[in-house]
């Protein structure tokens, strides 16, 4: 974000700039990609490394957009590109920002919480995303078919998560402490984020930084950095092994599975698009998944299942029905 | 094609996808075409027979990758890969620094200034540097047509290039 240039170290903010340059050259080569994966996971300072790559990637792409415009109206991408800096400059200001504009107006909408400690309801539809962001400058990033209600009070800032996932990225406040009751379950922090996930009685937490305290009935357990637990309601709680990114891919328009029954994929494409799918038969039902889908149309998101899967689907009436593909 | 255990390859995919996306976005100049390459390496990746001994697991995910690379550029070309870089900053990395804490959409007033800051600092660049990250970088010029134009070494460009960028690091 605009002034926070603050990943790690000048030193480290120039190998970065270092590695985009050269990952962006003529002939990169195998050992280039070594070396440079060799070199992420050299950072010991948690992703240090990344950040600062990413910074310094963002803003060679940012720049891309003070030349894209020139093609895009339609001029021979040569001759163009021969014009002046200063052209290329407002052409790719103003369109860039009439971009971004069209991208707020249609996928998502964010919306600024009135610094009075009311209760208030954020929910999305099927295949709705959206930001919230609270008046301590705390985020919450919701998911299709969500569902919460924030109340910041005195003391104490509140979030009732209904069927929700949301990916909540907390400022510290010491003296205010952020309780999020989840079904059953409590959930305290101070500052950090994590992504949380309740359909249907269960609840996952995945924590991407910092610490979390996940309490139920005669529980209670401290989640670092790195770790994810899940629990349903009345049952005890259980850590999983999981990469935090993966559960915030769906932030990003991607689904990532590890040995996940085909139920799960469904019910989450389920809230992504308005036309149901339905799985038909109990071969169908009892296929795991592991992969990545990235999310597109429903056709299209579908035909990426239905090329991992041994399945088919066809559009009967108005829903969607996906059975196994005999071999 | 379906396993209930991940092979080793689908393992080392999973742990090295982020950093794959981001290998193949200064690749493809594009973070949306990177994506696109990266699921398609694991499309493939599945095919790949379990009982098949890989030595390398990364070094055979490069190798994947580039071979999608190569076919990719035969049709597709720079140009359409800086094409599709304007669709991928429409995304929320547009002003983006950090790709877990993604800015906002209200950043949008942020971006365009900071994309008009970034190119008037440009301008502050010392002459050979600014004429380096002129051509390659807003004319769409290789490192290697870059060097021709200039009369340098492709040594001197991509030191120039990686100075230019790094003045910009700075100045934000």
């Amino acid at each position: 974000m605009m002034g926070q240039a603050d990943h790690g170290s000048p030193a480290l903010r120039d190998q970065a700039a270092e590695w985009v340059t050269r990952l962006s050259g003529d002939s990169v080569v195998e050992a280039d990609w070594l070396a440079f994966q060799a070199w992420l996971d050299a950072g010991g300072e948690g992703d240090a490394r990344r950040a600062a790559f990413d910074q310094a990637q963002a803003i060679w792409l940012e720049l891309d957009a003070a030349v894209q415009p020139i093609s895009a109206a339609g001029r021979p991408f040569a001759r163009a590109a021969r014009r002046s800096i200063g052209d290329a400059k407002w052409w790719g200001v103003g369109l860039a920002a009439a971009c971004v504009c069209a991208f707020v107006a249609q996928s998502l909408r964010t919306v600024s919480v009135p610094a009075a400690p009311v209760s208030t309801t954020y929910a999305t539809g099927i295949g709705e995303r959206r930001i919230v962001r609270l008046p301590d400058g705390t985020r919450i990033d919701l998911n299709a078919g969500s569902r919460l209600t924030v109340a910041y009070v005195p003391g104490e800032r509140r979030v009732h998560m209904e069927e929700a996932e949301a990916a909540f990225d907390v400022v510290h406040d010491a003296s205010r402490p952020f309780v999020i009751t989840v079904g059953d379950g409590q959930v305290r922090v101070l500052g950090t984020a994590f992504d949380i996930r309740h359909y249907g009685g269960d609840t996952q937490l995945s924590v991407s930084r910092g610490v979390v305290q996940l309490t139920t009935q005669g529980q209670a357990i401290r989640l670092a950095q790195g770790s994810a637990a899940s629990h349903h309601e009345g049952g005890s709680i259980q850590t999983l092994h999981q990469d935090p990114g993966a559960a915030l891919a769906w932030r990003e328009g991607r689904l990532l599975y590890i040995d996940q029954p085909l139920a799960r994929v469904v019910a989450d494409l389920n809230r992504q698009f308005p036309r149901p799918i339905r799985v038909a038969d109990a071969r169908a039902a009892k296929l795991q998944f592991t992969g990545v889908i990235v999310l597109g149309t429903q056709a299209q998101t579908l035909r990426r299942l239905t090329a991992l899967l041994p399945l088919q689907s066809r559009v009967v009436g108005d829903e969607v029905v996906l059975s196994s593909r005999r071999p | 094609m379906h396993k209930a255990q991940p092979a080793p390859l689908i393992e080392s995919y999973l742990a090295a996808r982020p950093d794959l996306v981001r290998f193949f976005t200064a690749r493809l100049h594009s973070r949306e075409a990177a994506e696109d390459l990266v699921q398609e390496m694991y499309e493939r990746a599945l095919r790949v027979p379990s009982d098949e001994i890989i030595a390398n697991p990364m070094a055979y995910l490069y190798r994947l990758g580039s071979n999608l690379l190569l076919d990719r550029a035969r049709y597709n070309g720079r140009r359409a890969a800086r094409e599709t870089a304007w669709s991928g900053l429409s995304g929320v990395r547009l002003g983006g620094v950090d790709i877990v804490d993604a800015p906002a959409a209200d950043d949008a007033l942020d971006a365009r200034q900071r994309l008009h800051r970034l190119l008037a600092a440009a301008e502050q660049l010392p002459p050979q540097t600014r004429r380096a990250f002129q051509l390659h970088k807003l004319e769409g010029r290789s490192h290697a047509e870059t060097a021709v134009v200039m009369g340098v070494s492709r040594s001197a460009v991509e030191k120039h290039i990686s100075a230019a960028l790094k003045f910009l690091l700075a100045k934000l």
